[in-house]
């Protein structure tokens, strides 16, 4: 099949996916979430109800309250959803995720004021990218190129260090690291601030605000780097491993060309696909997991948000940052096949 | 079979190889550990949560060989007992009197003062001398109906009344340190400003009780600031007990999830790829929607929502991570699939799942159980991380969860180090030998990188 | 005067199991404009003696001696550097078995080959060098904007051997060309390579275990066994009249429409960290004799240009 059919056909299967998923956390969700609306509307209620009767001081027609009651009760019920059959709420849902129709939050509200569950994703949305990005861009800069060097020099002391220092790191928690620096480097000898994501009140200006941002972002990206970085090392080192037995690179050095343009050139770029895939989970992947960085951080982003919410059982907004979430990996997926086949004749040709 | 000389053949590469040996042997050594934590200490687990069983343990107490470096200002708890001397007894009250000495050669006062007196029946008071070194003396009493741990809750209003008397003001509540430092400091108004009298204290317990009433058990703690293999936390716990506590649970966590999604995992990708066609597309997409969900999100919102149990999580946890097993699973069994005894036995008429069972699983198995061990980290780093965000399984001390008190009692501001230190170092530490083993059997299958 | 002259080379293998002697002070002369055959089983040494001559060795192997003169000049104490720029696919070119993935799979043939070009600083217009170069091994020059799998495994041969002739080197080596090939494109390469070699003036090594196919393109052969040369000569004397007791089995056991059984060769190749003392082929030797088992013999000269290293001489 050809290959613009093949996008298309890819497009097709991760909305479906999307919707799978996003279904699944519903469903699972639902139950709990239900009794939590029931408990909040039945203490909405009786506050309710309690107000009233301090209001009247004593001269309370009894009917007349519960009456009253009742109604606000339902009313808060449907204002919930809590009237209608599961069913036709899941598919109200459904359809509003689909058109980013995230509605308004039950109980949080964004920096703003605004209950609307885009806005206060919006809100928080851009730290996250800024921390992780940064963080996962200068991972695979050094994991690239401490992968590529430990591949030319395997087998030499080098390449026992790296998987070594690979298989450590991976086995550290990010946000235990986090935590350690944060008392060694922010409290015990203080270089650099334990948190948050500038200092209070922020700076004024643009420059100003970007180095005080980027001062406090200086523990949570060296926490991410080392326990990152081995990692990525490793995977591009394998495949490089795995090109070299490759017969091109052989004749390649009989035909003259350096090791280093052999490794720089022919066999990187022969790599790029797989590495770009990598990259794609890499950076996507890392919004989600961040979540407790975030936390330990004090940093802003969606992952704390996302916490907040659990937290205060805000099922709205924990769906539209899972949607959120997913939707973003699917798109780095959707771009790295294109990537994928602009870097590799041979995937454009043929399937 | 080639299966059986197959596994025996992969544990003698794994003995033979210096990692894999390095590795059985930490396991061994895990395993035996979580055994004695479970029988030895299974009251201790159940006493965690309970502040009254930690009270006579010194609080945010560092590591005690800590104290080889600085003899002088860092100590563990001393502990003193002596025998009750009955000096009246009548029909209406029994008067008891215990006397302490001891000689206090630090630079430092204790971190705390407790006194600790079990009695067959209720205390109606009791009555503190104090004696320092230097003949001063303070008189401490109780409120009535002491209990059995008399500590600076009970003393606060002596301790105030003597500390007015000395420097002329009253501080709004009596800490450790105050009540410490009024005990051990000289009088006068320098009593507070850090300077202790060293050498012999006497110290005169009375005290009333009913009649026929036995005194069981007298302790006097003179708390130190450093106890035990890894120092204490803000409750007094030892974090070497929380850790010993934490690791069957991760242990068993850890291998039971790892073990779940790698057999799920390798049985749906296995099939996915042997069959191949529609069964084999429809497994993959369901494998992309797992894949693509936000796991940590996912699994914390699911933990919030469940509250499960043990195994419960463990499958939760297993439930999101399969795909990855699945995934190389099935690319390792096309390229099987590709060998030629699978089309041999397609010739001969044998029937698929026959050939399934005798010429892919046991080339699968050794994925299986190289992965099972490589995974194992995975899952105890995903359930420590659960723990320390506060979804723990009910009733469970795991390291997560001690580093989760430790943020939030503030111990990286208050210096506690050695609380956020070593229950992370253990994560570490339980991790490595499963990677060791998980490469050396990664080795033995595909010989060698 | 001949053109390369390789005397007492020697690479070793060094293993947990020992020292491999892959090729164990061989001799070789190669004169202008000649074709040379080298025929022996897998194992013989010949791919080793051919990627050592290029100095594609790696560990763990090893170059332990030997000299290699080339117009008299002695390439093998060049050091690398100079090698790689003077002889290295400038003078002395080698096309493989592997050759139809010798190119890399991303970027053009035509890119590939001005790379080559370019990195040993040829002077001229790279495409119309380029274009040369294919129209030279019958491929028409739209091969140079294709992508090495746009390319049928013959075509990427012919565009490998092309690459190889950039420079216009003097010798061209070619380990097993064709054994990956079908019969027909088999047959289309040979005959290209005897057009290049007239048209060329090159002079050729050709390596293959396929003793058939050399009967149509060497002028002289040598046959390797367990790292030494046991017999050389001129191919069709060989053909007719082999003397030594391993090339004799060799040339029986080709198949022949007109013999109704196929002859094998029983035995292995010995261990090549394990040489028998004496003749490496004694334990093989249907005519060992016991001297054979005690003493290596000496490549002798027994005839014309024939040299037989075999204790029946």
């Amino acid at each position: 099949m050809g290959y613009k059919s093949y996008l298309a056909k890819e497009i097709i299967i991760y909305i479906t996916v999307l919707i799978a998923a996003m279904s699944l956390l519903y469903v699972l969700t639902y139950p709990i979430i239900q009794k939590v609306l029931i408990a909040t509307v039945e203490t909405e209620a009786a506050a309710y109800k309690q107000a009233i009767i301090k209001r009247s001081a004593g001269n309370i027609n009894l009917t007349n309250l519960n009456i009253k009651v009742q109604l606000y009760q339902k009313q808060l019920m449907s204002s919930y959803g809590l009237n209608q059959p599961f069913y036709l709420k899941y598919l109200v849902q459904m359809k509003n995720l689909l058109t980013f129709n995230f509605g308004n939050a039950y109980f949080l509200t964004s920096p703003t004021g605004s209950t609307k569950v885009y806005a206060i994703i919006a809100a928080y949305l851009p730290y996250t990218i800024i921390l992780f990005t940064t963080g996962t861009l200068i991972v695979i800069l050094f994991g690239t190129l401490i992968g590529l060097l430990s591949a030319r020099y395997a087998g030499s002391i080098w390449d026992k260090i790296v998987p070594t220092i690979a298989v450590i790191h991976s086995s550290l928690p990010t946000w235990w690291l986090g935590f350690l620096l944060i008392a060694a480097l922010a409290y015990g000898i203080r270089i650099f601030p334990p948190g948050g994501i500038t200092s209070i009140p922020p700076p004024k200006g643009f420059l100003a605000y970007s180095i005080n941002m980027m001062y406090h972002m200086a523990l949570p990206l060296l926490a991410f780097f080392i326990v990152n970085v081995g990692g990525f090392a490793y995977v591009i080192r394998s495949l490089v491993i795995s090109i070299t037995k490759e017969d091109f690179v052989m004749t390649a050095k009989a035909r003259g060309l350096s090791d280093s343009r052999i490794l720089y050139r022919h066999i990187l770029r022969t790599a790029s696909p797989s590495i770009s895939t990598q990259v794609a989970l890499a950076i996507a992947g890392s919004f989600a997991g961040g979540l407790t960085t975030e936390i330990v951080f004090n940093w802003h982003g969606v992952g704390w948000l996302t916490y907040v919410a659990i937290l205060m059982n805000d099922l709205p907004v924990i769906l539209g940052i899972n949607f959120v979430l997913t939707v973003i990996l699917l798109l780095a997926l959707f771009i790295n096949e294109i990537i994928k086949g602009y870097l590799d004749p041979r995937i454009k040709a043929g399937e | 079979m080639a299966a059986e000389t197959g596994i025996k053949l992969y544990l003698n590469t794994i003995l033979k190889n210096k990692s894999g040996l390095i590795g059985l042997l930490m396991i061994i050594i895990f395993v035996a550990l979580s055994i004695y934590a479970v029988t030895a200490y299974s009251n201790v687990n159940n006493e965690w949560k309970n502040g009254m069983y930690w009270e006579s343990y010194p609080k945010n107490a560092m590591p005690y060989w800590m104290s080889y470096f600085n003899p002088q200002k860092i100590f563990g708890t001393e502990t003193l007992t002596t025998k009750p001397s009955l000096l009246y007894s009548s029909s209406n009250y029994y008067i008891y009197q215990l006397n302490y000495n001891f000689t206090w050669s630090k630079d430092i006062p204790p971190t705390d003062v407790i006194f600790y007196i079990k009695s067959s029946t209720p205390m109606e008071s009791i009555q503190i001398l104090w004696i320092k070194p230097d003949g001063t003396n303070i008189t401490l009493s109780t409120t009535s109906q002491p209990s059995s741990y008399t500590d600076l809750i009970s003393l606060s209003s002596s301790i105030k009344s003597y500390m007015s008397e000395q420097i002329g003001y009253v501080p709004p509540t009596v800490t450790p340190q105050l009540l410490s430092q009024s005990l051990f400091g000289y009088e006068g108004k320098g009593l507070l400003n850090g300077t202790i009298e060293k050498g012999l204290y006497k110290v005169q317990v009375t005290i009333v009780t009913s009649p026929n009433t036995k005194i069981l058990i007298n302790k006097l703690y003179l708390e130190g600031n450093a106890y035990g293999l890894f120092g204490t936390d803000i409750y007094g716990r030892p974090i070497d007990l929380g850790i010993l506590l934490g690791l069957p649970n991760a242990l068993e966590i850890g291998l039971l999830t790892s073990i779940i999604s790698v057999i799920g995992g390798v049985i749906i990708g296995g099939i996915s790829g042997f069959l191949g066609g529609k069964t084999d597309s429809a497994m993959n997409w369901v494998t992309l929607v797992i894949l693509v969900l936000p796991a940590l999100p996912f699994l914390v919102v699911l933990s919030y929502v469940m509250r499960p149990n043990l195994f419960l999580e463990a499958l939760l946890i297993a439930f999101l991570s399969w795909p990855f097993y699945a995934i190389i699973a099935r690319s390792a069994a096309q390229s099987i699939k590709n060998m030629t005894f699978v089309e041999a036995d397609k010739v001969l008429g044998i029937p698929s799942y026959r050939t399934f069972f005798t010429h892919f699983m046991p080339r699968l198995t050794p994925f299986a159980i190289a992965y099972t061990a490589l995974g194992v980290p995975g899952a105890i780093i995903l359930v420590e991380t659960l723990s320390f965000l506060g979804l723990t399984p009910a009733g469970l001390v795991t390291w997560g969860s001690i580093l989760d008190s430790a943020e939030s009692n503030f111990a990286a501001v208050n210096g506690w180090w050695w609380w956020i230190l070593f229950p992370g170092l253990m994560i570490i530490l339980v991790s490595i030998p499963f990677v060791m083993i998980g490469f050396s059997i990664e080795k033995a299958v595909f010989g060698g990188k | 005067m001949p053109l390369l002259s390789v005397r007492d080379f020697s690479i070793h293998f060094y293993t947990p199991k020992g020292v491999r002697k892959a090729v164990d002070r061989v001799n070789l002369d190669l004169s202008k404009k000649e074709v040379i055959g080298i025929a022996g089983e897998s194992g013989s040494g010949k791919s080793t003696l051919a990627m050592g001559i290029m100095r594609l060795i790696t560990p763990p192997g090893k170059i332990v001696g030997g000299k290699i003169l080339f117009n008299n000049e002695d390439i093998l104490s060049y050091n690398e550097g100079k090698f790689n720029k003077e002889i290295r696919w400038k003078k002395i070119s080698m096309i493989f078995q592997g050759s139809m993935n010798g190119f890399t799979p991303v970027f053009k043939i035509g890119q590939q080959i001005e790379e080559v070009l370019e990195i040993h600083e040829y002077k001229g217009n790279f495409k119309e060098r380029v274009n040369e170069l294919l129209k030279m091994v019958e491929l028409d020059p739209s091969v140079s904007d294709k992508y090495p799998h746009e390319l049928s495994g013959g075509m990427r041969q012919r565009a490998f051997i092309a690459m190889a002739l950039a420079l216009n080197p003097e010798i061209l080596i070619c380990d097993e060309p064709t054994t990956a090939l079908d019969v027909i494109t088999q047959a289309k390469i040979i005959n290209l390579l005897k057009t290049l070699k007239k048209d060329l003036g090159l002079s050729i090594i050709f390596i293959t275990h396929d003793l058939a196919l050399l009967s149509e393109i060497s002028d002289r052969l040598y046959i390797m066994y367990a790292g030494g040369i046991m017999e050389s000569g001129y191919s069709l004397d060989l053909y007719k009249n082999p003397k030594h007791p391993y090339t004799q089995l060799l040339m029986d056991s080709i198949a022949d429409i007109n013999k109704d059984y196929i002859k094998g060769i029983p035995g292995f190749m010995p261990d090549l960290a394990n040489l028998p003392k004496g003749c490496r082929f004694s334990d093989r030797c249907p005519y060992a004799m016991e001297i054979c088992k005690q003493k290596e013999p000496e490549l002798k000269r027994i005839e014309g240009d024939r040299y037989v290293s075999c204790w029946l001489y």
